[in-house]
C-alpha cells in the first residue's frame, strides 16, 4: 500500500503504480494520454514528495520553480502530496489605495492579512464580497508595502468599474494565487530581453522588469508599452526615471495613432516596432503581456522570429477567469 | 529501436529539435493552418510527444491515441499530403542537427507506420 493525497483527499496508491493510474481509478482530475511524461495531459502540482528526474524531464524551470510534475511518473510508494497546475491558496485583502495613474486605469494597493508569498509577473484572482471574482496581475515586488494592481476599465464590466469608484476604498476582498510562470528566472544575466505589452500588460511587465534590475540584470532590456493612442499609455515618468536610472534600459512608447503631444512615441504596432530594431530574436528572452489575442499572435511571431519557446513567457489576459492549463516548455 | 533513440541522443536531442521542427511547421502555410487557435506551450509539448515517437523513444501511445488525436485534423482536410510534408520537416530538421541519412531513414520510416492511425484508415 503507498500513500498519495490529491487535492487534500487520500487515494488508493498500490507500490509499483503511478499516481496517474491511482487517480484515473478513483475517477479523479487528470486522465493520461501517453504515460511517458510527453504529452502534459497529467501535469499536477506537488505538495510534497520525492519527485524522481524523470517526472520533470523537459519541462521548463519555470514549471518546475511551480512544483510541476507528470503523475505518470511518479511511482508508488510515495507518499506523494498533489494538487491541480492552477491550485493556490486565498487570503484576505483590504483595499488601502485607489490612485488613477491614467485614462481609465487605477493604482489598486491591496494590504494582505499575510505576506503573499509571490514572484513578481505572477497574478492572482481578485473575488469581490459578492462572489465576482476576475485575475489581476501583480506590478508590484514583494518588498513594496502594497500588493498593486493596475486595473483598466471595461465600460459596463461586472468587476472593473467598481475600482473606480471611491466606496471601493477599505472594503475587504479575497485573493486567490499567486498564479502564473511569466517570471524572470536569474542567471543568465547578459541575455537580452525584450518585454512587450499593451493597456495594463505593463502592469506584470513593471514587476518583471524591476525584479530582473533588482537581480543585476546586466543585459540590454527593451520594454515596449504599446496602446491605440498616446492617452492609453500610462505611467511615462516613471518609466523614463526608471530608464534613466539603469544605462542597460530603454522604454519605448508605441501607439497606432500619430501622437499630438509626444513626438518621442513611435506609430508602429508592437510588434512591428520590436523586430524593426533587431534582425533576429535568437537568444533573446521575451515577455509578452496583455490582450490575450495580442499576446498569443506576437508570441507566434517572435517564435517565426527566432525567439526559443522556452524563452517565450507570457500572460495573456482572457477574458473569462482562466483555467489551469498546461503549459509545458 | 531505443538503439536508434540513443544513438539520436536521447530527451535532449528531442529538446534540441523540437523548436526548429515546429518553427518549420507554423511557417508552411500549407500545414501551418492545422495548429492555429492552439495554446504554444501545449503545442511545444505535443511536439515533443511527436519527436519522441518518431526517434523511437519510449512512449505508450497506441493506434487509437494516434486515431482520436488526429481525428479532428481530419475534418479540416488532413491527407497523405500532409503527412508527406511532415516526414520531410522532420527530415530537414534532422539534416540541420547533422544527423545521417541512413539515420533519417529510420526516423521516417518510425513516422511511415503511423501514417493509417494518423489518417484513421
Ligand atoms: C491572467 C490574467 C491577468 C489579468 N491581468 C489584468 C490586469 O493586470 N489589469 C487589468 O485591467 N485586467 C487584467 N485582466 C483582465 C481582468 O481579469 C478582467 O477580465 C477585466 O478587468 C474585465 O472584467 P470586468 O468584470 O470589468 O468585465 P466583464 O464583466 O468580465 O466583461 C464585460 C464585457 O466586456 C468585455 N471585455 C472584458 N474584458 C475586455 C477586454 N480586455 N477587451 C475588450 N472587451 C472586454 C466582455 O467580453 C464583456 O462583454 C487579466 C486577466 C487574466 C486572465
Ligand atoms: C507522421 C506521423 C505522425 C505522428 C507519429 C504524429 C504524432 C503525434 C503525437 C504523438 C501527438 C500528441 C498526441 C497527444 O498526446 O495528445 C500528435 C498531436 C498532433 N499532431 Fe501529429 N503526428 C503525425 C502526423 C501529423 C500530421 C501530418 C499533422 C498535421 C499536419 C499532425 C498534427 C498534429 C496536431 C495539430 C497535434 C496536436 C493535437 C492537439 O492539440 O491535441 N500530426 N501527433
Amino acid at each position: 500500500m503507498g500513500e498519495l493525497h490529491y487535492r487534500g483527499e487520500p487515494v488508493a496508491f498500490e507500490t509499483g503504480e503511478s499516481a496517474l493510474d491511482a487517480l484515473e481509478r478513483a475517477d479523479l482530475g487528470p486522465k493520461g494520454v501517453c504515460r511517458a511524461g510527453l504529452c502534459g495531459a497529467c501535469l499536477v502540482r506537488v505538495r510534497a514528495g520525492d519527485v524522481p528526474e524523470r517526472a520533470r524531464q523537459g519541462l521548463a524551470p519555470r514549471m518546475v520553480a511551480q512544483g510541476a510534475a507528470f503523475a505518470c511518473c511518479l511511482v508508488g510508494p510515495g507518499p506523494f502530496d498533489l494538487v491541480d497546475l492552477g491550485d493556490a491558496g486565498t487570503c484576505q485583502a483590504t483595499i488601502e489605495v485607489l490612485e488613477t495613474i491614467g485614462r481609465d486605469v487605477v493604482r489598486v494597493g491591496l494590504r494582505t492579512e499575510m505576506p503573499l508569498d509571490f514572484r513578481p509577473g505572477q497574478y492572482v484572482v481578485l473575488e469581490r464580497a459578492d462572489g465576482i471574482e476576475r485575475s489581476y496581475s501583480i506590478a508590484s515586488l514583494p518588498s513594496d508595502a502594497h500588493v498593486e494592481l493596475h486595473v483598466r476599465r471595461t465600460p459596463g464590466g461586472a468587476l472593473s468599474p467598481w475600482f473606480f469608484d471611491a466606496g471601493a476604498l477599505g472594503q475587504s476582498v479575497r485573493l486567490r494565487g499567486p498564479l502564473g510562470t511569466c517570471c524572470y528566472e536569474p542567471g543568465r544575466p547578459d541575455q537580452a530581453l525584450v518585454l512587450a505589452g499593451a493597456g495594463t500588460g505593463l502592469a506584470p511587465l513593471l514587476g518583471i522588469l524591476r525584479d530582473a534590475l533588482a537581480h543585476g540584470h546586466r543585459g540590454p532590456i527593451d520594454l515596449y508599452h504599446g496602446a491605440r493612442d498616446e492617452g492609453g499609455l500610462y505611467y511615462r515618468a516613471e518609466l523614463g526615471a526608471l530608464a534613466r536610472a539603469h544605462q542597460n534600459l530603454t522604454v519605448h512608447g508605441c501607439v497606432l495613432a500619430e501622437p499630438a503631444v509626444d513626438r518621442t512615441l513611435r506609430t508602429l504596432g508592437l510588434g512591428d516596432a520590436v523586430l524593426a530594431d533587431r534582425s533576429t530574436l535568437e537568444g533573446t528572452r521575451v515577455f509578452l503581456c496583455g490582450d490575450g489575442t495580442l499576446v498569443k499572435s506576437l508570441k507566434r511571431r517572435f517564435f517565426l522570429a527566432g525567439a526559443a519557446s522556452r524563452d517565450l513567457l507570457s500572460d495573456p489576459f482572457e477574458l473569462s477567469p482562466k483555467p489551469a492549463r498546461v503549459a509545458g516548455a | 529501436m531505443t538503439d536508434l533513440y540513443q544513438r539520436l541522443g536521447g530527451a535532449p536531442a528531442v529538446d534540441a529539435a523540437v523548436d526548429r521542427f515546429y518553427r518549420r511547421m507554423l511557417a508552411d502555410e500549407r500545414v501551418a493552418h492545422f495548429f492555429d487557435d492552439t495554446d504554444m506551450d501545449g503545442q511545444i509539448q505535443k511536439q515533443k510527444a511527436f519527436l519522441t515517437m518518431a526517434f523511437g523513444g519510449p512512449h505508450n501511445y497506441s493506434g487509437r491515441d494516434m486515431r482520436s488525436a488526429h481525428a479532428p485534423l481530419l475534418a479540416k482536410g488532413l491527407d497523405d499530403s500532409h503527412v508527406d510534408i511532415v516526414v520531410a520537416h522532420l527530415g530537414g530538421t534532422l539534416k540541420e542537427l547533422g544527423v545521417d541519412d541512413s539515420t533519417i531513414g529510420e526516423v521516417a520510416a518510425i513516422a511511415e507506420s503511423v501514417r493509417n492511425d494518423v489518417l484513421s484508415r
